[in-house]
């Protein structure tokens, strides 16, 4: 029986920074018409993730208590000793024997929900679950993870009922590669050299785990209508796409980033949700994630619901923006704070 | 006859970002976690009217009862007034509009802004905030300094 998305939601904030401002702040140039999310000073990654999930679950029209589970992916959960789905699962008012299961430090953490959530789903143990991938990110000033590093949510209602989409396959690959990390002491994370992360960590991993999933499932870049992929920087996706024999014209349309960043664990859902927006019945997508040397990617393949229960909620995120210039984006990420007195 | 009991000030504000008060702060917004994440009210079965938050004593500020139904009360109202804070406590960057909301469905909320500048301060196109204008509620951080998780009901300005 096949097992697929039946609804999807997104939050994205409403502050925006122009990149532009940002690099004027140190004296450098960045001519292109790029912007990122800015999280307003009272959310969190939970706030976010409720927001999405709540309209997830309005887009799936389903009832809350029939969620058996909600899985959420994140990379900068509040607190280190409270689940953050426990806090969710109030806020959504699921039943209170739901299941709830963090899944943590990793970018990846929102597709290996995924998995997760269609595994329980096929073994039979729960009905719906809920996936949601919330991140915060913020980049050292100055520094060039700053540039992209941003806030979003995006939350998706995966059952085998009244399906928008269904997941045809996934498959994944991985290695031990540390091109980006945070310890616990640490505040803003930290980069190897960014061609060394492109070439033997971005580039290996997706292109590996893309042509994995063409092989299984035995389909060609043709095949696919739209791909979607992780977008830590601008520019990966291209030449991904090149290797993998894809199209301008297949990513261009889940080319998020250049209005929201890069938005870590929602990043890829939220490209993806993009292009849910789009698409007609019958059109296979692409989408692969990535995160320090690990891929997973799916091929999604949308049905014909799909028309009925159209929202266009992304655009509807997108227009509602408001520009913020670059005291109030260090501010709002407490970069830094005001000292009483 | 109105009584409006500003939950989210006295829990969110004045009490927990004082550091020492950290061990107390927490079991009264336990107990209004279904408000303050749900939005559950109390409608009285005698009047018909819904009483947020939730009355601990059991008895209708508008006509006295003692039963009630547990009912969501509507993410959706108007403003009726508000007034802007500037000198906010350590932790929240202000200023912020605290404002008396009416409900689509008949409730009267108090919540602070969010998604909104009321003045002007460092945005490049400001909202202002009006009397009668359409508001949701959405949950956010409401005691950001604190250790401990706070999460309540702030206001933003409609959607389109």
């Amino acid at each position: 029986m096949t097992i697929g998305i039946v609804g999807y939601g997104v939050y994205i904030p409403w502050c925006r920074v122009k990149l532009s401002d940002l690099a004027e702040a140190w004296g450098e140039k960045f001519p292109f018409p790029v912007e990122k999310t800015v999280p307003f000073w009272d959310e969190d990654t939970i706030t976010m993730a409720a927001e999405a999930a709540q309209n997830a679950i309005n887009h799936a029209g389903i009832d809350e208590t029939e969620i058996g589970a909600i899985y959420f992916g994140t990379t900068t959960n509040p607190f280190l000793e409270i689940q953050g789905s426990s806090i969710l699962k109030t806020m959504i008012e699921v039943k209170t024997d739901t299941l709830t299961v963090d899944l943590t430090d990793s970018a990846r953490s929102s597709t290996l929900s995924m998995i997760a959530c269609m595994d329980a789903i096929r073994s039979g143990s729960i009905k719906y679950g809920l996936v949601v991938g919330s991140d915060m990110l913020v980049g050292k000033p100055g520094s060039d993870l700053e540039y992209l590093a941003s806030s979003g949510a995006c939350a998706l209602v995966m059952g085998r009922e009244n399906l928008i989409a269904e997941v045809e396959g996934v498959a994944s690959y991985g290695t031990e590669f540390s091109g980006r990390w945070r310890s616990e002491t640490q505040t803003f994370p930290r980069m190897t050299m960014e061609r060394f992360v492109r070439e033997q960590g971005y580039i290996h991993h997706v292109v590996t785990a893309g042509t994995k999933l063409m092989e299984k499932l035995e389909k060609k870049p043709d095949d696919f209508k739209y791909a979607v992929f992780s977008q830590p920087d601008l520019t990966y996706p291209t030449l991904v796409a090149r290797r993998l024999g894809l199209t301008m014209d297949q990513i261009n349309p889940g080319m998020i980033g250049m209005s929201v960043g890069y938005t870590g664990s929602s990043s890829v859902l939220l490209a993806l949700a993009t292009v849910l927006d789009k698409a007609k019945p019958r059109e296979r997508i692409m989408m692969i994630s990535y995160d320090n040397g690990g891929s997973d990617a799916f091929s999604i393949l949308t049905t014909e619901n799909i028309e009925a229960k159209r929202q266009n909620i992304v655009e509807k995120y997108l227009k509602r923006k408001t520009y913020v210039d670059y005291n109030t984006y260090l501010r709002f990420n407490r970069v830094f704070e005001k000292l009483p007195g | 006859m109105l009584t409006i009991i500003p939950i989210c000030v006295s829990i969110g504000y004045s009490k927990s970002y004082r550091g020492d008060c950290m061990a107390t702060a927490f079991p009264p917004y336990w107990r209004a976690i279904p408000g303050m994440h749900r939005l559950v009210g109390q409608k009285c079965k005698k009047c018909g009217k819904v009483n947020f938050p939730p009355r601990k004593n059991m008895i209708c500020t508008y006509c006295g009862a003692t039963e009630f139904d547990e009912v969501h009360i509507s993410r959706r109202g108007k403003i009726v007034t508000y007034v802007v804070a500037s000198r906010m406590p350590p932790g929240v960057i202000g200023p912020e509009a605290f404002a008396i909301i009416d409900t689509d469905d008949g409730a009267r909320v108090s919540a602070w802004s969010t998604d909104c500048f009321p003045k002007d301060y460092g945005a490049k196109e400001g909202s202002p905030i009006k009397c009668d204008m359409p508001v949701e509620l959405v949950i956010r951080v409401i005691g950001n300094p604190t250790p401990t998780p706070f999460y309540g009901f702030k206001f933003r300005p409609i959607m389109e």
